[in-house]
């Protein structure tokens, strides 16, 4: 249902945008777009066909599997898409689950240790690293670990030796590791804030309160209480994290010359590949559906008394 | 207590992880002896010894070094060494897909056209070695090689011209409108191929070199794709200068010198096209060495690179963007032609100049041409007409009906109608990149506004370029930023022409305009169309419809201490099609 309002959406804004998004495409290539040009593109992406029998066809695409045709990849949408996501997701899964069990760990431990001297420290730490302007920041890392330090290499996802022989996966964890740390670097410290208010409303909870004086040591308490309540908040953060930075990664992408989603998305920005544009939108928002959904299976695992379907109330 | 010593391990096993990825990927840095960017002069002495054991049967004839280096690269024509050129976004990438998309760019080093434009506007063989029209113009033979070959070894023969027409016309493919005037192609023999028109084309070259030109395929390859929209040939059989060799998605792909080539054989041996999409990281790319050319850079940027050892910059003159204060001659008050004629003496292309770039600018000093690029086409006597004096455009002004007054300490300019006159410029689309519209915008405001009494308001709409172009329909004064090439030749005064289909750019209209630019598009004679261009300038001169403000220079950068040639190249005007097939390795007998 909520996919289907944002095909419907997304097609409206498309078709609601002024002037003629094909004579815009065209004007990158040709500079003055010939007519005979404009009329033969319209032709070809069914544009000269009535609105609402557009509409019909794009949402039965749409559930077919047909996104439309990239404008500048010659190409099915869906296909461009699936092939940028696998690259997408080689250096979102890695920097994801590293920002996660950082971010909960130092959370929980900033938390936990409220006012100490390492809390503060963190604390200003991660605030620090939040305020910096992600564009300068991933410039700042690939100028000093891949230009000065050259310990990485600038750009792309392989080296040129794979021309001859072909893509090696450690030369593909060479180029990525620089992404996944920025990336790392833009997520970790949402988790942290996330985790160490969760940690700090947690500890001063009357069951943990109840297990000091039962005189469980800190380490108990912490690891078998308070992290465990802690921790609720986190799944729906993780699941809308994962979703999140697949959009979020268009400026990591675009500087490290990482061909994901992310740089397939500024692409289609710079060329008005619209059909593209709108395809990279429409997967963003199914990937949010589908993390919502598997936040609400997952909460019952990590909260026995949540259960999936029931009506609080009854 | 918690053990401290546990997020500490965590972040310890994050470092490790970090430091496993800094692990150089396997260096492979394929073949040494087939060139790469680090060819060793160990390398090409194997490469000349070959020659010359089978030439001279094991001596070296009193020879020297350099000169079997000399040899090697001039005279033998060995291709030599591997140019790696950044790209910024995938679509440069994949010039070898553009059959359905774009044609052929001019750029492309795997396909080819028939013939290819260069910058001082001559038209060169490109797969075609020559070619006339007939008197009419109306009939364009074109000869091909004798013993041209496709990359994989079949012939190129005149129906490969014939099925290439004939192809994009049946398919109905998007780049078959610019043929729109060709009705049939036929082969004479198998070198020779016509292309007969329903009208005159004296320009028929340029339709098949530029925006963006049509190419020549495969008939044997492309005969059995039945649907190029959506397959394509994988091993990209070209005739060009360089063959495919491999590709990785997304990412890079390389071509080699093509033994056979029927043209000049490259002195470079192998092409890699690497995808860098920020040019932060094109700049770093060149100066670490891991690319030898990056294009199309930021003035700012370029000077950066200036004397950096190993690094050599090409600035090209007008290889930029032209810009130009456009009128829109049906609306008031730019619908008077006294007002543009006054306006024109009140344009400072100098301090504008400053404001943009003083150092990639040049002002233009004529009625539209750029000089630089447009040569002997310029009209001489129309140059300089639109020298800046405010004091002309005042006289000018009162002349045509315009009051200035003076209120409360501030000039007003009253139109004819005793209206103050204002004018509302809109910003957007081609001249707004870089900002240049507002800094043209900047200095116009002290002239119009400060001293000719015309108040001048801004509507920004850089973010709607549909907006824009309906807006500048609407309003009296807007900016153009075409690129440089659009202000090449006299064949681009149609822009000012009213055609069939509607307003031109500046709603200009004028009736013996519009009749010689007819006579230009009939006339075969390059005397005669040189005349009818003189004439355009003069009308143009008269009536003012645009006033042209600057051409801005566009920026390469190159390893001069691997390759040579680039600016030669560049600034002698070669086309693009020639920019890798004339880099030489800067060895020593280039160097000296």
């Amino acid at each position: 249902m909520a996919f289907g309002i944002s095909v419907t959406i997304m097609f409206v804004i498309l078709h609601l945008m002024p002037g003629d998004y094909i004579t815009l495409y065209l004007e990158g290539i040709y500079v003055i777009a010939p007519p005979e040009v404009v009329l033969a593109y319209n032709q070809a992406y069914g544009l000269d066909r009535p609105l609402i029998d557009q509409y019909f066809s794009y949402f039965l695409g749409v559930l077919q599997g047909d996104w439309g045709y990239s404008l500048s990849y010659s190409r099915p949408v869906l296909d461009v898409i699936s092939e940028k996501l696998v690259w997408t997701l080689v250096i979102l899964l890695p920097a994801t689950i590293l920002s996660i069990i950082a971010g909960i760990a130092i959370g929980a431990y900033s938390g936990w240790r409220r006012g100490s001297k390492a809390d503060v420290t963190l604390l200003n730490g991660m605030i620090f690293l939040r305020a910096i302007p992600s564009y300068w920041l991933a410039l700042m890392i690939l100028l000093v670990f891949a230009f000065y330090l050259d310990l990485f290499p600038l750009g792309g996802y392989v080296s040129l030796s794979a021309l001859d022989t072909g893509i090696d996966l450690l030369d593909v964890m060479n180029h990525a590791a620089l992404p996944i740390f920025t990336l790392f670097f833009f997520s970790v410290t949402g988790t942290y804030y996330l985790m160490r208010n969760s940690m700090l409303m947690t500890a001063g909870e009357d069951y943990i309160v109840t297990a000091r004086a039962k005189g469980l040591d800190d380490m108990t308490i912490l690891r078998q209480h308070a992290l465990k309540n802690a921790m609720l908040p986190m799944v729906t953060r993780v699941a809308l994290q994962c979703a999140g930075m697949l959009t979020g990664s268009i400026f990591v992408e675009t500087i490290f010359s990482w061909p994901g989603i992310g740089m397939l998305t500024f692409e289609a920005l710079q060329v008005r590949d619209l059909p593209l544009l709108q395809g990279i939108l429409l997967m963003d928002t199914l990937i949010v559906i589908v993390a919502n959904i598997g936040a609400d299976m997952i909460y019952p695992f990590v909260d026995p008394r949540v259960e999936v379907g029931s009506d609080a109330r009854a | 207590m918690i053990d401290r010593r546990k997020p500490g391990i965590i972040l310890l096993c994050c470092a490790v992880f970090f430091l496993a990825c800094c692990v150089p990927a396997s260096a492979g840095v394929p073949g040494d002896a087939d060139g790469d960017t680090l060819v060793s002069e160990g390398e090409l002495s194997t490469a000349i010894q070959g020659y010359l054991n089978a030439t001279y049967a094991g001596g070296s004839g009193g020879l020297d070094r350099a000169a079997l280096s000399l040899a090697a690269h001039n005279t033998l024509n060995i291709p030599y060494g591997q140019v790696v050129a950044a790209v910024s976004s995938t679509k440069d990438l994949l010039q070898p897909a553009y059959i359905d998309a774009k044609g052929v760019p001019e750029g492309s080093l795997i396909y080819e056209g028939l013939v290819t434009r260069t910058r001082d506007k001559d038209h060169i063989g490109w797969l075609a070695t020559s070619w006339e029209p007939s008197a009419d113009g109306m009939t364009w033979t074109f000869h091909i090689p004798e013993g041209a070959t496709w990359h994989d070894g079949e012939p190129v023969t005149a129906s490969d011209v014939v099925f290439s027409y004939d192809y994009l016309k049946e398919k109905g493919l998007k780049n078959s409108g610019v043929l729109k005037h060709v009705t049939s192609v036929e082969p004479l023999d198998d070198t020779t191929v016509v292309y007969y028109c329903d009208c005159c084309m004296p320009l028929f070259p340029d339709i098949l070199s530029t925006g963006p030109g049509v190419a020549i395929f495969p008939e044997h390859i492309w005969s059995i794709i039945e649907n190029p929209a959506k397959q394509s040939d994988p091993e990209y059989i070209g005739s060009g200068p360089f063959k495919y060799v491999s590709s990785v998605s997304g990412d890079s792909y390389k071509m080699e010198a093509y033994g056979n080539y029927h043209g000049t054989l490259p002195y470079v041996d192998k092409v890699v096209r690497k995808l860098y999409s920020s040019q932060d990281a094109q700049i770093l790319a060149l100066k670490k060495g891991e690319v030898d050319y990056v294009y199309d850079l930021a003035p700012a940027t370029a000077r950066s690179l200036r004397g950096e050892k190993g690094i050599g910059v090409t600035q090209i003159p007008a290889g930029g963007k032209a810009y130009e204060v456009a009128f829109t001659c049906d609306v008031y008050p730019a619908n008077i032609t006294e007002f543009r004629q006054a306006l024109s003496h009140a344009v400072n292309r100098n301090a504008m100049c400053m404001v943009i770039d003083s150092s990639a600018t040049e002002p233009t000093d004529t009625v539209f041409l750029v000089p630089s690029l447009a040569g002997d086409q310029v009209n001489e006597d129309t140059n300089g007409l639109y020298d800046c004096d405010l004091e002309k455009a005042k006289t000018m002004l009162a002349g045509a009906g315009f009051t200035l007054k003076t209120e409360g300490g501030k000039n007003v300019l009253y139109g004819p109608d005793n209206m103050p006159v204002t004018i509302t410029i809109p910003l957007g689309d081609k001249a707004s990149i870089n900002q240049v519209d507002e800094k043209i915008v900047q200095v116009l405001k002290e002239d119009w506004d400060a001293k000719l009494g015309i108040r001048i308001t801004v509507e920004n709409l850089q973010a709607d370029s549909s907006a824009y172009k309906k807006r500048i329909g609407e309003t009296a004064v807007h900016f153009d930023g075409m690129p440089g090439f659009f202000h090449d030749d006299i064949s681009r005064l149609d822009n000012f022409q009213k055609s069939p289909r509607g307003h031109n750019y500046y709603h200009f209209d004028n009736a013996t305009f519009n009749d010689l630019i007819d006579d230009l598009g009939n006339t075969m004679d390059a005397a005669q169309r040189q005349a009818i261009g003189d004439e355009l300038q003069m009308i143009l001169s008269e009536q003012v419809p645009c006033i042209p403000v600057c051409s801005m220079d566009s920026f390469d950068a190159y390893r001069s201490d691997r390759f040579a040639g680039f600016d030669a190249l560049i600034l002698e005007g070669g086309g693009d099609i020639n920019i890798f097939s004339h880099i030489k390795p800067a060895s020593t007998e280039v160097n000296r």
